[in-house]
């Protein structure tokens, strides 16, 4: 019989005691959406269980000194209702009500979508466009990881075993920044993205960051497109050419493959018309 | 370890595995409203609140409820007091099987209490996460407007308030569900929510190969497991063969299957069985049985199946009913009418095109499961979710050797059935381990075997070459079927049949030809699903209706309008095309496509869509800059029974306090028919609704059905009921005329009384009492069967708006609208349940669904993640209209409802995107990337206009 043992910390030095002390074989567990699933059919057994449930304050959202804060147990739900996420950052507003449905929302934590490390994980392609950090605890102290530099590839991330996510913090985006998420799946509830994308665009400096989801293994940013944009867009002649060369630029940093939901070849043409839609909108205010 | 929580306000202290999850835990509590129908958090059928929010409680650990507050359906009202939304949602009809309802309803309670008044896109947001098979939610979502405090935007404007009082009093009314409280409370009994003493839990082992001889099977380490009662293999069971198909004895369908075989023929096909104490151990028994596997080759693409040299799937020599095992041919059907390369000669244009209907399941929320168990004198008792308990008797008798007299079936409530469980999938396996082990068996299966190893819709390649004159009339068609039935032949014969028969005699034509070969590959089996043939049948016609319609310039409908089948005329294939051998003459009584076309036409505003269209511009801009909007139709007939062959029996008895009990072989699958049947008993007994005590679907106590399938329930059952009811109606008014005093010729009954000329009148229950405690002492009782030649064809017509997303290849459908001539709505709002449910269905396999294998032959989505079933976002608004034609054959003027609804979609929504793109897509389903590969291949590869 499957018998783990469960650890049911109160705060967070008792959280991180115990996941330190459970060794190679420890798992934290927050909402549960995914890892009760693998659980019950047998794919995972982790010898130590610790349920992040009763940590206090580690949810919820904080906007404070010009950064958005979301605690690693902030559900979807919330963090899609937060009034200032909406209104600075509807692209993770987005990106978490598209979340599977209303139950995986109420119950599927921000933190957890981060760990889960999914390359199609709805709210990371949103918080990579908004140059999110992941905040990490273990007994020896805490870390900032960038999340740019936090996934190594599908289910994989930099963590170490005696870590755990206490939150990911961004800047604040101003009044008059702009976003844009999109997610094309078969279906639009309980759909797993074909291809995901966020945006973000700051007219005062002239800058878009582009983050896509299901391209590749891990969330990737076009780097080198937003490179050309936020070299040409100040002095462009002609900006809706600009946007098309940004797009087919965007489309290089996506490798993706064939699997059941999509060929590459599809993903690959869709990468470069989100990219242009997200951009249109964004930037040229057309296509609203 | 121990957890504490509350259910429902009560304080609850339960040992619990830290690996089981909370849905297992309530039910092993006693709270069995809440259902599994996947276990991976996709369905939410499972769904409870804790601390108020909804979750799926198959992704929740039990031990993360500890000190946490959960609420089941149980905890939201019982029948003395339902909670308001079970009151509303019973009133609206929104539920069907009501498997996934308790689940839908607490999310409802959840939404509502956050937010009480939603929107209607809050509303689809809110039950988005429990995906229901029968309904496609409009009642639901209606139901929902109403405790929001809005009412219904979109009547049907014909549609009766009440029942026409003029004619009847019960039948045609919008009665409730007879076990509705029962369903949306959480009491109603599903076969998992049977118990026994000292039951084990049964698992099938199955095939990792597509096509393998077993060698050497060991089960020793399996049984050597403590707690593991039985394993069977080959050598264990009968060597009978025998079909799965439950279709009326002799079945069309070959017998080329047995309980276990020593081969295997697709990935999922059967190995071994086990039973043991329980789930998860009976897991790790079939991981521990050692086969050795002589790995053979495959066939796995039905157009290789009859070429030379390929593997042969069945060998044995001489098997019942295969066409031709040397080219794994399992049936081959060729019909002649006239002489259609005459016909082909005398025509102005002949048009030629092929179209592909994939791979679908029906994929009802509550997969097959099957309790078997011995009762006091020993008899095998079997609990199934089944749509034929009597064909289930006598196949799982004759497949383990045992007297039909030693079998009981039982069908409790089942969570749909849409086809797939008109088929022995488990029952004779269960009986097998139970007949070993002389101990209770239960097999429920898991949602990937539900997908992958039990029955789909047959894919078919179908050729259709139609010749045409100028002025519009059709000369000739071919329609040319290859039907991949997969590894066995369940409904090889009868459903490509029906392809043709229910199809071809639509547009009048003079020299038809209908071809058709079903082969063997190693893929899954195909069986029954709503629509039985007609759907790839209609995808195929209908589509190339609007494409000839288009190349000669004429109006897509009244290019139909002028070829559709009369009244009065006859069907000219239904002769030559029956069930699997000859069939019978068919006359059109009653058609009301016309009048169906009319009122969608309105509701759809089509002719206003038409002269918007610009000259020289295929479709309209939508949306948005990057969508074109289009509108497409089609039209379809279907059947009501198999003609000649259906048979349903009712038996009648009244009670002392003139009630009376009405027991039915007829299987209800959520879709209304218990409560169906029941009206027509009251309206011919002048009895209210209520007074109908009705029981069905038991071989024990019932009497024979053949069951729920080719849209059969309410006209050939219900005529069962009519003449039954009638038998006991005129005996009652034998008593009666002796407490009157008068002739009993004259009397007539109604309002729960008889009454006779002279305005005497006597309560229903007083002549009961006559009956049975009077001088002649009588238990009034009649038992009357029905079979019928007629099949009189419902028809159908339908309006799809839809867009196009040109940059994504995306389809979203705006609005469904379809009109169906039922003959008569013995209930409306069930009606209405039926068309809605089986539009949505339709939209799935148009748009999103499609079974996927690999190289191997695995099926690599067998899931509800990636197996696509529409939630409440997805579906479209969908309008339902009823036009009744009162069929003269049907009882109180009824035909069939329940399966045409699906054969209008796939083609109404094809010519939809030819409207809006210019795109001919003849290959399901338009998955976005399909339309995308389309329009870029229609723009040369330059991108489709608007599209960047």
């Amino acid at each position: 019989m499957y018998e783990p043992v469960w650890r049911h910390p109160k705060s967070l030095d008792e959280a991180v005691k115990a996941i330190g002390d459970a060794g190679e074989s420890g798992r934290l567990i927050a909402g549960g959406t995914d890892l009760a699933v693998l659980i019950r059919k047998g794919v995972s057994r982790p010898d130590v269980l610790v349920d992040l449930s009763g940590v206090c304050g580690h949810a919820g959202v904080t906007v404070a000194d010009g950064r958005i804060a979301l605690g690693a147990l902030a559900t979807h739900a919330e963090i899609g209702a937060h009034p200032v996420v909406r209104e600075r950052a509807g692209l993770l507003a987005r990106a978490c009500s598209a979340v599977g449905s209303a139950q995986t929302r109420s119950r599927g934590t921000v933190g957890g979508n981060v760990a889960n490390a999914s390359p199609a994980a709805d709210s990371v392609a949103a918080l990579a466009a908004l140059d999110g950090d992941v905040h990490v605890l273990s007994v020896r102290g805490d870390r900032v990881v960038p999340l740019a530099g936090f996934f190594k590839g599908p289910g994989a991330t930099v963590l170490a075993r005696d870590e755990l996510i206490t939150g990911i913090s961004f800047d604040l985006p101003g009044s008059d920044a702009r976003s844009y998420y999109r997610k094309v799946g078969q279906r639009n509830a309980l759909a797993i993205a074909i291809v995901s994308i966020g945006a973000t665009f700051d007219p005062e400096t002239g800058t878009v960051r582009l983050a896509f989801g299901s391209v590749a293994p891990t969330v990737v940013r076009a780097r080198a497109a937003e490179a050309l944009f936020a070299s040409e867009w100040g002095t462009s002649g002609n900006r809706p050419a600009l946007v098309g060369a940004v797009a087919r630029l965007a489309a290089e940093a996506a490798s993706p493959i064939d699997d059941v939901r999509a060929t590459a070849e599809y993903r690959m043409m869709l990468v470069e018309t989100l990219a242009a839609s997200s951009l249109k909108e964004m930037c040229l205010g057309t296509c609203a | 370890m121990t957890v504490r929580f509350t259910i429902n306000g009560k304080e609850v202290t339960t040992v619990v595995d830290v690996g089981e999850v909370l849905l297992d835990t309530l039910r092993r509590l006693g709270y069995r409203g809440v259902k599994s129908g996947c276990r991976t958090g996709n369905c939410g059928s499972c769904t409870v609140l804790l601390d108020g929010k909804p979750v799926p409680s198959c992704t929740v650990l039990a031990a993360q409820a500890d000190g946490h507050a959960v609420t089941t359906i149980e905890g939201l009202g019982d029948d003395h007091k339902p909670d308001p939304i079970q009151e509303t949602f019973l009133r609206h009809g929104a539920e069907q099987c009501a498997y996934c309802m308790q689940g839908m309803i607490l999310s409802t309670r959840a939404l509502l209490d956050e937010n009480p008044h939603p929107t209607d896109i809050e509303i689809r947001e809110g039950i988005s996460g429990n995906l229901c098979r029968c309904t496609a939610y409009v009642k639901a979502i209606e139901a929902i407007r109403e405790l929001a405090g809005r009412g219904n935007e979109n009547p049907d404007p014909w549609k009766r308030k009440e029942c026409d009082e003029e004619r009847y009093s019960t039948v045609g009314a919008c009665v409730e569900k007879t076990e509705g409280i029962g369903l949306l409370s959480g009491r109603a009994k599903y076969v998992d929510d049977f118990q026994f003493d000292n039951l084990l839990y049964g698992r099938v082992l199955r095939s990792p190969h597509a096509h393998a001889r077993i060698v050497r099977i060991d089960a020793s380490k399996a049984l050597a497991l403590p707690g593991v009662h039985c394993v069977l293999t080959h050598d264990d069971v009968p060597q009978v063969p025998f079909t799965t198909a439950g279709q009326n004895y002799p079945e069309p369908s070959p017998y080329d299957k047995v309980i276990l075989d020593e081969k295997v023929r697709f990935v999922g096909d059967r190995v071994a069985a086990v039973a043991a104490e329980t789930p998860l151990l009976a897991k790790r028994a079939c991981d521990l049985i050692d086969v050795e596997y002589e790995i053979l080759p495959a066939v796995l693409d039905m157009e290789q199946a009859m070429s030379e040299g390929a593997p042969r799937i069945h060998e044995k020599e001489d098997p019942r009913g295969i066409a031709d095992t040397s080219r794994n041919l399992a049936a081959h059907l060729d019909m002649d009418i006239g002489d259609v390369a005459k016909g082909f000669e005398e025509a102005d244009r002949v048009f030629e095109t092929e179209y592909y209907s994939q791979y679908v399941h029906c994929a009802p929320t509550e997969p097959h499961v099957t309790a078997t168990s011995l009762d006091e004198k020993g008899r095998l008792v079997i609990v199934t979710s089944t749509q034929v308990p009597f064909h289930v008797r006598r196949i799982v008798a004759h497949a383990n050797e045992i007297p039909v007299s030693q079998v009981r079936v039982i069908k409790p409530r089942i969570g749909g059935g849409f086809g797939v469980k008109q088929e022995i999938m488990l029952e004779d396996i269960c009986s097998a381990l139970t007949l070993r082990t002389r101990l209770p068996v239960k097999i429920m299966l898991d949602r990937d075997e539900e997908l992958f190893a039990t029955r789909t819709r047959h894919p078919q390649k179908l050729r259709v070459k139609t010749g045409v004159r100028n002025d519009g009339s059709i000369v000739a068609r071919e329609l040319d079927v290859l039907t991949n039935t997969g590894a066995y032949g369940g409904h090889a014969l009868t459903v490509p049949s029906n392809t043709g028969s229910k199809t071809l005699p639509l547009y009048r034509t003079e020299h038809i030809r209908f071809v058709n070969h079903s082969v063997y590959t190693n893929l899954p089996v195909g069986g029954a699903y709503r629509g039985y043939g007609a759907v790839q049948g209609y995808f195929a016609i209908d589509s190339q209706m609007d494409e000839i319609a288009h190349e000669m310039g004429f109006d897509p409908v009244d290019f139909r309008l002028r070829n559709v089948i009369r009244q009065g005329e006859e069907d000219p294939v239904a002769r030559q095309l029956g069930e699997g051998k000859e069939g019978f003459e068919r006359i059109i009584r009653t058609n009301g496509l016309a009048e169906c076309w009319e009122k969608v036409k309105a509701v759809c505003d089509w002719d206003a869509w038409q002269a918007s269209l610009k000259p020289g511009e295929t479709g309209r801009s939508g949306s948005k800059p990057w969508t074109r909007r289009g509108k497409g139709m089609s039209f379809a007939m279907h059947g009501t029974g198999i003609p000649g062959d259906d048979m349903g029996a009712a038996t009648i008895k009244s009670n002392e306090d003139g009630s009376f009990n009405l027991l039915i072989g007829a299987t209800d699958l959520g879709t209304g028919s218990d409560t169906i049947l029941g009206q027509m008993a009251a309206e011919v007994l002048g009895v209210s609704s209520d007074r109908i005590l009705v029981y069905s679907s038991d071989t024990d106590r019932t009497p024979f059905d053949v069951g729920a399938y080719a849209s059969s329930t309410t006209y050939v059952s219900g005529g069962a009921v009519v003449k039954a009811a009638e038998k006991v109606r005129d005996r009652l008014f034998y008593h009666a005329s002796k407490l009157l005093g008068e002739d009993a010729s004259g009397l007539t009954c109604s309002d729960n009384r008889i009454a006779a000329p002279s305005g005497k009148s006597v309560s229903m229950g007083d002549v009961a009492m006559e009956a049975m405690y009077g001088e002649e002492k009588e238990q009034v009782a009649y038992t009357s069967s029905n079979i019928t030649f007629a099949c009189p064809p419902p028809f159908a017509a339908a309006c799809v708006d839809l867009e196009v997303d040109v940059g994504t290849g995306r389809v979203e459908v705006l609005e469904f609208v379809c009109a169906v001539d039922l003959g008569y709505a013995i209930n409306p709002t069930f009606a209405e349940g039926q068309i809605h449910g089986g539009i949505l269905q339709g939209l799935g396999q148009a748009l999103s669904e499609e079974m996927i294998f690999d190289g191997k032959g695995r099926m690599v989505n067998a899931n509800l993640t990636d197996y696509k079933i529409y939630s409440a976002v997805d579906a479209p608004e969908i309008r339902a209209i009823l036009v009744e034609t009162d069929e003269p054959t049907g009882p109180f003027g009824a035909k069939s409802v329940s399966e045409i609804p699906v054969d209008v979609v796939a083609p109404a929504v094809a010519n939809a995107i030819f409207a809006a793109t210019g795109l001919r897509l003849r290959e399901l389903p338009f998955t976005p990337e399909r339309v995308l590969a389309g329009l870029d291949s229609l723009a040369g590869g330059q991108g489709f206009p608007g599209s960047n």
